[in-house]
């Protein structure tokens, strides 16, 4: 059975990408949120294997959503895939608690990969 | 759609800018108002009028060469100028458009909806100088390009995909 | 008034074209199609002038933007002719071109997409040269009247309305389906930030 993935993007069109992706691979998209709130709540209902945030996100941004879900679960893991790729961003992200960080425009292969390396 | 034929002569007001005229052939033209207001004065007795093109409500105290950019010193300067050539300020009549809110920017600066805050600002300064306002096209979210005919006072506003219409 | 030397007006003018050109390569990635850029123009305007100068200001296009701030605080925003817009569209969902002849939540959405890939792009090699700290905010995407886009945009860079740093480079594909121009509008104050930091370094 495929693991379960919550993506988490404000951009419907990226949602919509990471799904399609992440389905053909054999994955389940079993939610999808528009912020870093919505994330959070659907995270603690869905309890899924695997979170894919974006940083920038109206109401409540990635890095806020990181460590919420820290809070939740301080074993959840989380992938950050965004266009924000300074290095402080990063740097961030990692210490609230991504185990990955895959740059936007992203490669099909390199999301995998880093999928895969947390859940197989 | 309202086309300048041969005999019309169109004169378009950039922002800041603003203009007074009694030829029967001329039609002022602001083109694009987002959140700026164009204000179209015409005292139609004596045939003439004028438009003025703001940008913000008052000057915050920058200094400037250019007072019509704002509200509280442009509109008076439009009066003053009508009268001075002859208008009578109770003969005046005062159209507006434009103050539109076309962003919605998240995070961007305080000066949040300007073109609220100019349509705002033009109101109280007609007011405090007497003066009513005969009809009106602001607020919402598009753009407009106004038609002036200052000798008339006639004012068409045009919309992205709306039929040309007259206030 | 804010005046800036010929040899800084070089440095800067350096830099915007490596955020523009990094921008280019982003954009270029995502719809896998080689993106040429001109080299930008760059200076101080007047709000009245750059209005004016845009030409046909009550034009209808397409204006993909985002505000940043953090350091210093000024906007970034792509502009497309309608057509250009909808192929971009269809480029992006897979479609063939000329499927899209509405701008419908996806196709925002996807256009939104690509403000914030470019941007972030662009910012982050503002940053790496300038030191700044910048974040980008969620993208928005309008489409009407140039002219009522561009004078709002601008006005909600704040500061002093009387002139404004603009930068302007047309992005463009090889047969000419993608045309846009990127605009950078940031508050004077802008520059001063930039030179000291550069200065210091």
């Amino acid at each position: 059975m495929g693991k379960n993935i919550l993506v988490a993007d404000d951009a419907a069109f990226m949602r919509m990408r990471l799904a399609k992706l992440l389905t053909e691979s054999g994955y389940s998209v079993v939610g999808e949120a528009e912020n870093g709130k919505v994330a959070v709540e659907k995270f603690e209902k869905l309890k899924p294997d695997l979170t894919i945030v974006d940083i920038t996100m109206p109401v409540m941004d990635g890095i806020q959503a990181i460590a919420e879900i820290k809070k939740v679960d301080p074993d959840a893991k989380i992938i950050v895939c965004s266009a924000m790729g300074q290095q402080n961003m990063v740097i961030q992200a990692v210490k609230a608690g991504a185990k990955d960080y895959v740059l936007k425009p992203f490669q099909p292969a390199r999301v995998l990969d880093a999928v895969r390396k947390q859940i197989g | 759609m309202v086309k300048a034929t041969t005999e019309e002569l169109s004169i378009s007001i950039g922002i800041g800018e603003m203009c007074v005229s009694k030829d029967k052939s001329m039609v002022f033209v602001a083109h694009g108002l987002g959140s700026c207001v164009g204000i179209c004065m015409c005292d139609e007795i004596i045939g003439i009028g004028g438009m003025a093109h703001i940008m913000l409500p008052n000057d915050n105290g920058v200094e400037t060469s250019v007072p019509v950019k704002f509200a509280d010193t442009g509109i008076p300067k439009l009066m003053n100028e009508l009268i001075e050539e002859g208008a009578k300020k109770n003969r005046m009549k005062v159209k507006i458009a434009g103050g539109a809110n076309m962003l919605n920017l998240p995070g961007s600066s305080g000066q949040f909806d300007i073109g609220s805050r100019n349509v705002e600002m033009t109101k109280k300064i007609l007011k405090d100088l007497g003066l009513n306002i005969a009809s009106s096209d602001v607020g919402g979210n598009c753009g407009r390009t106004v038609y002036f005919y200052p000798s008339t006072g006639r004012v068409l506003v045009r919309t992205i995909g709306q039929q040309l219409g007259e206030i | 008034m804010i005046t800036f030397s010929e040899n800084q007006k070089n440095i800067l003018g350096y830099i915007v074209e490596r955020s523009m050109d990094t921008s280019a390569k982003a954009l270029s990635e995502m719809i896998h199609r080689e993106i040429s850029l001109e080299s930008p123009k760059l200076g101080l305007i007047s709000l009245s002038n750059i209005v004016n100068e845009m030409g046909g200001s009550d034009n209808l296009v397409t204006c993909i933007c985002l505000s940043f701030k953090g350091d210093v605080a000024g906007l970034v925003s792509i502009i497309l002719s309608e057509e250009s817009a909808f192929k971009l569209v269809d480029i992006l969902l897979g479609n063939e071109l000329g499927v899209t002849s509405e701008l419908d939540e996806m196709g925002k959405s996807a256009l939104g997409e690509v403000g914030n890939i470019v941007v972030s792009h662009f910012l982050r090699t503002l940053s790496t040269h300038t030191w700044l700290d910048l974040q980008p905010s969620v993208p928005m995407v309008v489409m009407d009247m140039a002219g009522a886009i561009l004078s709002s945009l601008i006005l909600n860079v704040g500061e002093s309305p009387e002139e404004i740093l603009f930068s302007e480079t047309v992005f463009s594909d090889k047969s000419h389906d993608i045309d846009s121009k990127l605009f950078l509008f940031a508050a004077p104050s802008v520059l001063k930030k930039i030179f000291e930091v550069i200065e210091a370094k």
